[in-house]
């Protein structure tokens, strides 16, 4: 099946940006389906519009859902497979005797939904699901040297994990900006045609930047690698 | 309790006291980041509890609007008292009366710094996302780390965009990525 799967911090570093609107015009550019869980709706409508800073942000997320630019997944299959390999993922990683729980039900949900579909990718801004899926050494490393003591890697379960998520791709809402960029969506922005070439690198730089701001794990270097990317770099 | 846990939070308090006591605020910061460690690895709710109320201690012992105002000497002596209170429950391994304490310590704080700010955000919450994200620099995700702190995403993606934990560690080149998402949305 033709999908995206979003996570809830995807979703946050959008809506926290302004951004949330690119989803209409990248969905029908996409032509697929635009996922999340319930778990997500949860933590991305049903917790923030209680809470008087983000409730706007809530709002328009909520009406995307409504539009049907996000289809909404709930399957006891993905749920009872979510629960068991959550299970395995807060089962890898042990310090001082003790397997430490680094993700939680609804990010490991992210890539039970996109194995069931076949998707095409899982949208996750956080750093801990996707170092594990595409180099669960740099997570052990960080875990290692953050909490200052030996980390023990339960083989059996990394295997488990690793070999179930292998052909789950990780994108973040730095490549889906970079998408909407190349389809030009994001050019209702630089409408002064005079000096447009350099609006185009203040658009991206700014762009990436403000999702960095809200949260997206993307480095100040692979920002830069990006503009460089389409020759927007300075020097 | 585990063993380890309680002497790191029995040390903490100790600490705490005697930092309070000498107004050492960079000591107190320190202090709360000790706890940290216990709370990732064990999701242990009392070295969460504690690195919250400790940096919520050094972030208004630095306010000069708190310190001068009529009600700090009530407030600085109530704290102190919490501390030892709290310490002396956990040496004779009084874990219901160390929990109550520290529930009456939150109100105590709470209570204060909601007549002494002029900020809509209270120091409590604040505290918790701070640390929050220390537990997130730690490896583990924003998910775990908004539930052991009581929190949501939100408040703490807004808090960890403004710090440099995501400026290391890449595992992917960006063109890579850049070629990914060309693949997927099939963009020549």
């Amino acid at each position: 099946m033709k999908a995206l799967v979003f996570d809830t911090s995807s979703i946050i570093s959008l809506a926290l940006n302004n951004l949330l609107w690119i989803i209409r015009p990248l969905k029908k550019q996409f032509k697929g389906s635009f996922i999340i869980s319930e778990a997500v709706r949860q933590e991305v409508i049903d917790k923030p519009i209680k809470n008087r800073r983000f409730m706007f942000e809530a709002l328009t997320i909520k009406d995307i859902l409504n539009e049907g630019y996000l289809s909404l997944i709930e399957d006891k299959e993905i749920e009872d497979k979510t629960k068991y390999l959550v299970n395995v993922a807060n089962n890898i990683f042990k310090a001082n005797n003790s397997y430490i729980t680094i993700l939680q039900h609804a990010e490991v949900e992210c890539i039970v939904i996109a194995k069931h579909f076949n998707a095409d990718a899982c949208v996750v801004d956080e750093r801990t699901l996707r170092f594990l899926v595409e180099d669960y050494n740099k997570l052990a490393d960080i875990l290692k040297n953050r909490l200052h003591t030996n980390i023990e890697i339960n083989q059996e379960n990394l295997n488990i994990f690793l070999n179930y998520s292998k052909d789950v791709k990780v994108i973040r809402s730095t490549e889906l900006c970079i998408a909407a960029y190349e389809f030009g969506i994001l050019d209702r922005y630089i409408t002064d045609r005079k000096i447009h070439l350099e609006l185009r690198k203040t658009l991206l730089e700014g762009v990436l930047w403000g999702l960095k701001f809200r949260g997206c794990a993307i480095s100040e270097t692979e920002i830069n690698d990006a503009l460089g990317f389409y020759g927007l770099l300075k020097g | 309790m585990i063993d380890s846990v309680k002497r790191d939070i029995i040390n903490v308090l100790k600490g705490g006291y005697r930092a309070l006591k000498n107004k050492e605020v960079a000591e107190l910061r320190d202090l709360s980041n000790h706890t940290i460690h216990n709370a990732s690895i064990f999701r242990d709710k009392d070295s969460v509890s504690i690195a919250i109320i400790i940096f919520s201690l050094s972030k208004i012992l630095e306010k000069n609007q708190y310190r001068q105002g009529n009600e700090w000497k009530g407030f600085y002596k109530g704290c102190l008292s919490f501390l030892d209170t709290a310490r002396s429950s956990l040496d004779k391994d009084n874990f219901e009366n160390y929990s109550n304490t520290m529930s009456e310590f939150f109100k105590f704080i709470s209570i204060f710094d909601r007549k002494m700010n002029l900020f809509i955000d209270n120091v409590l919450d604040n505290a918790k996302i701070k640390k929050g994200c220390r537990v997130y620099e730690h490896g583990i995700s924003i998910g775990c780390a908004a539930d052991l702190f009581g929190l949501t995403h939100w408040e703490l993606m807004n808090y960890i965009g403004n710090t440099t934990i995501s400026d290391y560690n890449i595992t992917m080149s960006m063109s890579d990525r850049i070629k990914m998402v060309k693949e997927i949305f099939k963009i020549k």
